[in-house]
């Protein structure tokens, strides 16, 4: 069930991020380039923080 | 050619006049063409989606909630209740007196008509929310053309027009991109909203374009014009029972919800990718106006 949330989530932030990438690129490559980059930050740095979020709830 | 001197008015002033009826800015602006197709065409969508829907569009936001949430922050109701008719409520004398129109029993509620056809209810609903959005995009052209009034010039003009642009976008994502030469970036852009639109319908097994089941939801749907209209009539008929999964409805709700905001963007975006190319022509004079004016990039 998680999973399933997971990957439409992930779906729709890469939606998202192209779209957003597109308003401030004028060719494909740029557009896929920058939007999967941000993308890419973007999901690392909400994995890290659920991530520490969790190791608190744990220790806490 | 002959140039008049275009009217001023405050920003403000103009916004109000459009809401309350629709194309009344543009007409005390002097631009009486857009004035008379914005009149038209609002007026036309909301009163036969009215017609339609036997006047459920003006209540389906109270039946589903929004009402009881109005009270719960301390508004009364009976002051909010054509407000609370979003989004036809950016059309809004029309809905304030259509609202005004509801035969209400003892117990406060509307006393509605049937919906003239089985499909009737969906399809009206659809078009009075479209006739509002609408609005909502010529209250926001009337209000750029009074703030930059001292510059525009009333008269034919070979400039792409940035209203036509968010109306394009707005009936089909992309659209508006490709009218301001931005061929690539509006296909791709397209592709990708209409894709997740698509997908988001197939997830909730058509069961999601649904105004009175899923007003929220809606709201941000109705940003992509005539998908929204073309999928809530193609899905007309399909209602939520055993056979739907509701983890994909939930899914396939957010697709359709988030393809209608990032439409919004895509609008916005369109807004100002044709002021760009207006300003280019502008420092840039060519000799020949009849070939692209900037070499613009795709």
């Amino acid at each position: 069930m998680l999973g399933f949330h997971l990957l439409y989530f992930l779906i729709i932030s890469l939606v998202a991020f192209l779209v957003f990438s597109a308003m401030g690129h004028d060719d494909i490559p740029a557009i896929l380039n920058h939007g999967i980059k941000r993308f890419l930050v973007f999901t690392l740095a909400t994995a890290a923080f659920g991530g520490i979020c969790w190791g608190l709830m744990e220790v806490f | 050619m002959t140039q008049t001197i275009p009217k001023k008015l405050p920003s403000w002033l103009a916004g109000i006049l459009a809401w309350l009826i629709p194309g009344l800015g543009h007409f005390v602006l002097g631009d009486r063409k857009r004035a008379l197709i914005v009149f038209g065409t609002v007026t036309t969508l909301f009163f036969s989606g009215l017609a339609l829907s036997g006047k459920w569009s003006l209540v389906a936001n109270q039946q589903m909630g929004f009402d009881i949430r109005i009270r719960g922050i301390g508004l009364s109701s009976d002051v909010l209740g054509p407000l609370a008719a979003v989004p036809e409520s950016f059309n809004g004398l029309a809905t304030i007196f259509s609202y005004g129109s509801l035969d209400f029993d003892s117990f406060g509620q509307p006393r509605l008509e049937p919906a003239v056809l089985v499909a009737g209810l969906t399809i009206g609903m659809i078009l009075s929310a479209m006739a509002g959005i609408l609005n909502l995009i010529a209250i926001a052209d009337v209000v750029l053309i009074a703030g930059d009034r001292s510059g525009r010039l009333t008269g034919p003009s070979k400039k792409r027009d940035p209203f036509f642009a968010v109306l394009l976008s707005w009936l089909l994502p992309g659209a508006g991109h490709l009218y301001a030469g931005y061929r690539t970036k509006g296909l791709f852009l397209g592709a990708l909203v209409l894709g997740t639109f698509i997908a988001g319908v197939i997830l909730g097994q058509g069961c999601d374009i649904d105004r009175q089941r899923f007003p929220y939801y809606f709201l941000a749907t109705i940003f992509l014009g005539l998908p929204t209209l073309i999928g809530g009539v193609a899905t007309e008929g399909i209602r939520v029972d055993e056979s739907v999964d509701p983890r994909l409805l939930e899914v396939g709700l957010l697709f359709v919800a988030v393809a209608g905001l990032m439409n919004l963007l895509v609008m916005i975006d369109a807004l100002n990718r044709v002021e760009v190319v207006n300003f280019a022509d502008d420092e840039i004079p060519v000799a020949d106006s009849a070939t692209p004016t900037v070499a613009r990039k795709t």
